[in-house]
């Protein structure tokens, strides 16, 4: 084959696999989030400062369950590849962990698992969350109070 | 997860941590530091005292229920009965009786309400969904739950504050053994 | 009380030798175990469904159906606890289907279980006794509006003083549904309890 007609070839063998490119790179594209968990009780000392981007909900939270009290223990920013899994500690010997299973268009596909030390699953669920949302999953009894955990998708 | 499912499952309801406590005191079942920790609340809290108290008059009431013995003429003629009914083809296989919907919810009341509420929700919510109502495509204020599965030892709801867009996926599950 | 220490082993281990022969058919040796238990497994179910009639046929049945089964029972755990489990399942079972064939809810109006032992702890003494008979009356009207499954936990924790673990193995369930059980059971008896303490006052 000649090198013209070689080079030829490859445009075009390139402008066809090119469509291709953004879902493999979008697949090693780590998918980022934040994961905020949060101890809610019944006490009479307030919400932490920290949660103001969370106020809608935690007011929500106080309304219907009656809480005074939401302290932040952790915010963490999460990140994975798609079908990669980001796991962390949740206080109460538990683990959270996130597998990003989608991303598209500014909305974002977690696997979302609560699991016991021992390895238990205690749920697994599938949630859609557009950029910027934020989905609840609790709740953990803990200190005379409840763990939420808050994952927003950036 | 369809709404059959939730309603098969047995809500290991997380219990109120206080309630719990002081019932357990009450019991006699808190360990010495937790036991401590209580008296010293109790101290400041008349209403919890009266319920502690209650409690403890309950159960002293029940554990004093003194045993209950066959007579003599029923302990006489229990083991020949016990024969006949061997002899008369022993016990036909009956199916045990299921606990209904109403002895499902009044043994978890708190979750009898909240069942409802997320009943009602989820239905309104596929409702509202066949009509598109929803609005963008991950669902109200950008949060959809595609899915919900429990592991053998939990059970999960859906749960969605009346008029509000917080979503909460509620995980039942059993205390850590004492 | 659940045998496990070593005080309990001798009548333990005669219990499995009776066993043993009455899953070779030795109807004598299951004749033996039935006395030896019968008392024990009447007062269980009695407990559970405060009402003597049905209790004795709930223990008889119990031993029935224990003989039936006896070649499936493995031994690991003793003979008793096997034995409150089918008491217990067998007084849920019964409990519930009254109450369907009665038509009534949990509160069946029993306010007194029937052919109860006579009060014997507070003889000459009306005050006591006047007090004694409210308690239990109030005891009744709580148990009896408990579910069955609640009510059953109950008494086993409470009168039989099993274990969380024993309970759960007895009524075949998990651990962290014994423990919700017994919290809505004793909470019960606190409601009924605090709010009769309310009206005195």
């Amino acid at each position: 084959m000649s090198v013209r007609r070689r080079s030829v070839c490859l445009l075009l063998l390139g402008s066809l696999l090119s469509p291709l490119l953004p879902i493999v790179s979008s697949a090693e594209t780590p998918v980022a989030f934040q994961v905020r968990v949060i101890h809610a009780t019944k006490q009479p000392k307030g919400v932490d400062g920290r949660l103001a981007g969370l106020a809608k909900e935690i007011q929500e939270l106080q309304k219907t369950f009656g809480y005074t009290t939401f302290q932040l223990i952790e915010a963490l920013r999460g990140s994975a590849p798609l079908a990669q899994p980001w796991k962390t500690a949740i206080p109460g010997n538990r683990s959270l962990e996130i597998v990003p299973t989608a991303s598209e268009g500014g909305h974002h596909t977690f696997a979302v698992r609560f699991v016991r030390s021992n390895g238990q699953v205690l749920v697994n669920s599938q949630v859609r969350l557009k950029s910027g949302a934020t989905v609840f999953v609790g709740k953990v009894p803990h200190q005379e109070g409840d763990i939420y955990i808050a994952i927003s998708a950036d | 997860m369809s709404l059959s499912e939730i309603w098969r499952h047995r809500a290991h309801l997380a219990l109120p941590g206080r309630s719990h406590l002081l019932l357990r005191h009450a019991a006699g079942e808190t360990s010495p530091a937790e036991g401590q920790r209580v008296e010293a609340w109790l101290a400041s809290c008349g209403e919890c005292r009266r319920l502690v108290a209650a409690s403890r008059s309950g159960l002293a009431a029940l554990r004093a229920s003194a045993p209950v013995r066959l007579t003599a003429a029923e302990s006489a003629v229990f083991w020949s009965e016990v024969m006949r009914r061997l002899d008369r083809g022993g016990t036909p296989a009956v199916r045990p009786v299921r606990p209904g919907i109403r002895e499902l919810l009044g043994d978890h009341p708190r979750l009898s309400l909240a069942s409802a509420a997320a009943a009602v929700v989820l239905a309104l919510g596929l409702t509202l969904g066949q009509f598109g109502l929803w609005g963008a495509s991950s669902g109200m204020n950008g949060v959809e739950i595609l899915s919900v599965e429990a592991g053998d030892d939990a059970s999960v709801m859906l749960f969605q504050m009346p008029e509000s867009p917080v979503k909460i996926i509620w995980v039942f599950e059993p205390p850590d053994p004492l | 009380m659940d045998c496990s220490g070593e005080a309990c082993s001798e009548p333990r281990n005669d219990d499995r030798r009776l066993v043993e022969r009455a899953t070779q058919g030795d109807r004598d040796a299951y004749g033996v175990l039935v006395s030896r238990h019968q008392h024990r497994m009447f007062n269980l179910a009695f407990q559970v469904l405060r009402n003597r009639e049905d209790a004795l046929d709930v223990a008889q049945e119990a031993f029935v159906k224990a003989f039936v089964s006896i070649s499936s029972f493995k031994g690991e755990a003793s003979f008793t606890t096997w034995m409150h489990r089918i008491v217990v399942n067998l007084a849920i079972d019964s409990l519930r289907r009254r109450r369907r064939g009665e038509g009534t809810e949990y509160d069946d109006g029993r306010a007194v279980p029937e052919g109860g032992e006579p009060d014997a702890e507070a003889p000459g003494n009306p005050a006591a006794e006047l007090e004694l008979k409210q308690m239990r009356g109030l005891l009744e009207r709580g148990i009896a509006s408990l579910p069955p499954a609640q009510r059953a936990v109950l008494v086993l924790r409470e009168i039989e003083g099993m274990s969380y673990e024993a309970i759960a193995q007895a009524v075949g369930c998990r651990l962290g549904t014994v423990m919700s059980r017994l919290y809505y059971g004793r909470r019960k008896l606190q409601q009924l309890f605090r709010s009769q303490a309310a009206d005195l006052r």
